[in-house]
């Protein structure tokens, strides 16, 4: 423990803690949409972090683009980017009835090829990207950037949009249907295939943002970023019980722990800090193996991974 | 058993013949590489094809297997060939603590789990510098000796690492030719109706993956005293994925097909290599394109594995040239080579439920 511990401390860790969670919980709800509707994990989640820092920050920096525009730009290209992958990868091993081994196989291999047009478009050295807005401000002596304040701000605009998506809107409760019994969903007339389009695109939508309100603060956009990013983000999916509330609650716990364990610990132990979240991971699903936030088992559409 | 017995008199000749054909020779040292990774693979298919767990772990293992008898020969001055089995049976010890705290996990959450557990090995082995010695690497770690006979040359190594890659198949291929087999089966099939039989599921989970654990802390301990140097990036998570994918490549349940998955993903790198010659960023980017749109080219049309796939395709073809009835349906899914379970099994049987549709 080091010893100049003060409260204050405490604080801005956990400040920190609460941005990177912020990202982390995006990540996580991307994972759990795809996992929702279609029952499988994308393992090319941290893909379309990557691709939506990328396509921001690549544009603005050695195109001279403005960032209003290049975000939606970004935004838009990993929809697409998104909707091919479920079309061109999922459906046709869902066609042939795969299991979900093979789809975990079939999205490491997507995401590796994504990766893969990233660094030989873009190169090894990470692109800068300008936080949006310049300086920061204190609460209770914990400084916080302006910066910070957009990655809470996707987060909670996203959750919002979430809420009034599957609360209020036909094809939300279509997809809610969806997750709940597929079989029943399609006698009700609902396409789960669409369905799945809509879950990818919209993954690699809230993927792209969590790249894009990260970038400025992480050292800008590299094309292997995605992989920590997607990992931390399955983390906290799992950590949540893979609810749409979990996945959040998960993100954020996830980060202000990790900053906290890096904080409080001196050398001896914060050299250790890369299993920090996976200690944290295992000994929650020790206690609870559902995730913390697990209601009652139930049955989704292909639960078996 | 008659197939069976050719099919292993062929491989063994061909395992004798290929250090010497002309470009392998100049690569001993990357056979040697496939024939670890060919064991780790053999450990992980009993775990993924046979009990039809996702662990992601297998690195770990390799790792503790590497550094424990790379430590007890370098720090403790203790023989090779007494540390080798040392570090199997801690490697084993390990993977016994830590499936059962795992299984009571299923699915994602075990993919997760083990995966993290492999991560958190990582990085007790890379950072525990009074041990291990991290990041600056273990160094000058001692070659197996046997009775007086050193290991120095690669080829005296790889004949050794190949001849324990066929002792661990054999031993697999008792395994799941046994009752403990036909259990690990019904526990692929359907976990529930397996348990619902008397199979205690969680019991044999364990114990296969004790195995794999034990297998790969052989192959982590042959390969400290092949390479002398160990540095922690070799065991990374990176790793337990790419033995994964070995496994999928080679056929998820087939112990045949481990191996050729091995040779499959290690060989393609230094293949696109030659083909693109370069080093710049662009070249590697491309041959990451290629490989990851191989995997998904390769699971979406022969799901069950190269080496099945191919099976089926010629068992068809033959079927075609001796003008049979076609076997089985689309030719994807007839393979029926012996000891091999060749039909796409869903994970559970509520897959069923959920997938009765075919538009």
């Amino acid at each position: 423990m080091a010893s100049n511990l003060s409260l204050e401390l405490i604080w801005q860790f956990c400040v920190y803690g609460l941005n990177t969670g912020a990202v982390y919980a995006l990540v996580a709800l991307g994972f759990v949409i795809v996992y929702q509707i279609t029952g499988f994990v994308n393992f090319a989640q941290g893909e379309f972090v990557m691709l939506g820092a990328m396509l921001t920050a690549w544009p603005t920096s050695s195109l001279k683009w403005q960032i209003w525009y290049a975000t939606p730009f970004a935004i838009i290209v990993t929809v697409f980017i998104g909707l091919l992958l479920e079309r061109f990868c999922i459906r046709p091993a869902e066609k042939r009835n795969a299991n979900a081994m093979t789809v975990v196989v079939i999205t490491l291999g997507a995401g590796i090829a994504i990766k893969g047009v990233a660094l030989s478009l873009w190169g090894p050295e990470p692109y800068s990207l300008a936080v949006f807005n310049k300086g920061s401000f204190k609460i209770f002596g914990a400084v916080i950037l302006w910066q910070n304040l957009w990655q809470l701000g996707a987060t909670a605009l996203v959750g919002g949009l979430f809420l009034f998506f599957f609360t209020r809107t036909l094809i939300g409760r279509a997809m809610r249907a969806c997750s709940i019994n597929r079989y029943a969903a399609r006698l009700m007339g609902i396409s789960p295939r669409f369905m799945s389009s809509v879950a990818f695109g919209l993954a690699a939508a809230i993927g792209a943002v969590g790249g894009i309100v990260i970038a400025p603060t992480a050292g800008g956009a590299s094309w292997d970023m995605g992989t920590r990013l997607g990992l931390l983000g399955f983390v906290a999916a799992v950590l949540g019980g893979w609810s749409y509330g979990g996945a959040v609650a998960g993100g954020f716990l996830l980060g202000v722990m990790e900053q906290l364990a890096i904080g409080v610990t001196d050398r001896n132990w914060s050299r250790f800090q890369d299993a920090f979240a996976f200690i944290l991971l295992l000994l929650v699903l020790l206690w609870r193996p559902g995730g913390l936030f697990a209601r009652k088992a139930r049955e989704t559409s292909r639960a078996g991974l | 058993m008659h197939i069976a017995k050719w099919r292993a008199g062929a491989f063994v000749i061909f395992l004798a013949i290929v250090p010497f054909l002309p470009w392998a020779n100049e690569h001993r040292d990357e056979l040697i590489i496939i024939g670890l990774f060919a064991i780790l693979a053999v450990g992980l298919t009993l775990v993924m094809g046979y009990a039809g767990q996702l662990v992601l772990s297998q690195a770990a293992f390799y790792g503790l297997g590497a550094y424990t008898s790379a430590v007890l020969t370098v720090n403790l001055k203790w023989p090779p060939l007494l540390a080798l089995p040392i570090g199997m049976v801690v490697a084993g010890l390990i993977a016994w603590a830590a499936a059962r705290l795992l299984f009571r996990l299923q699915g994602a959450a075990l993919a997760l789990a083990s995966l993290g557990f492999g991560i958190v090995v990582y990085t007790i082995l890379g950072q525990w510098d009074e041990i291990t010695r991290g990041q600056q690497s273990l160094t000058n770690i001692p070659k197996l000796e046997i009775l007086g006979f050193v290991f120095k040359g690669d080829l005296e190594y790889y004949y050794l690492v190949w001849a324990v890659v066929l002792l661990v198949m054999l031993l697999s291929f008792n395994i799941i030719n046994s009752r403990v087999g036909r259990a690990f089966r019904a526990l692929r099939g359907s976990e529930i109706a397996a348990s619902a039989l008397g199979v205690n599921t969680r019991a044999y989970k364990i114990q296969v993956f004790v195995l794999a654990g034990t297998f790969a802390g052989l192959a982590g301990g042959l390969y400290a005293h092949f390479r002398g140097v160990l540095s922690p990036p070799t065991f990374g998570w990176p790793v337990s994925i790419e033995v994964v994918v070995m496994v999928a490549v080679g056929g998820v349940a087939s112990i045949w097909g481990a191996p050729f998955g091995a040779a499959a993903v290690l060989l393609i790198t230094p293949l696109l290599r030659e083909l693109f010659r370069g080093t710049s960023a662009a070249a590697s980017g491309i041959e990451n394109i290629l490989y990851g749109l191989a995997l998904v080219v390769i699971m979406i049309f022969l799901p069950q594995g190269l080496l099945t796939g191919a099976g089926s395709w010629w068992s068809y073809l033959w079927n075609k040239i001796r003008g049979g009835r076609k076997v089985g349906g689309s030719g994807f899914r007839s393979a029926a080579a012996d000891g091999v379970v060749a039909e796409a099994a869903p994970l559970r049987a509520s897959d069923e439920m959920a997938q009765p549709r075919k538009d």
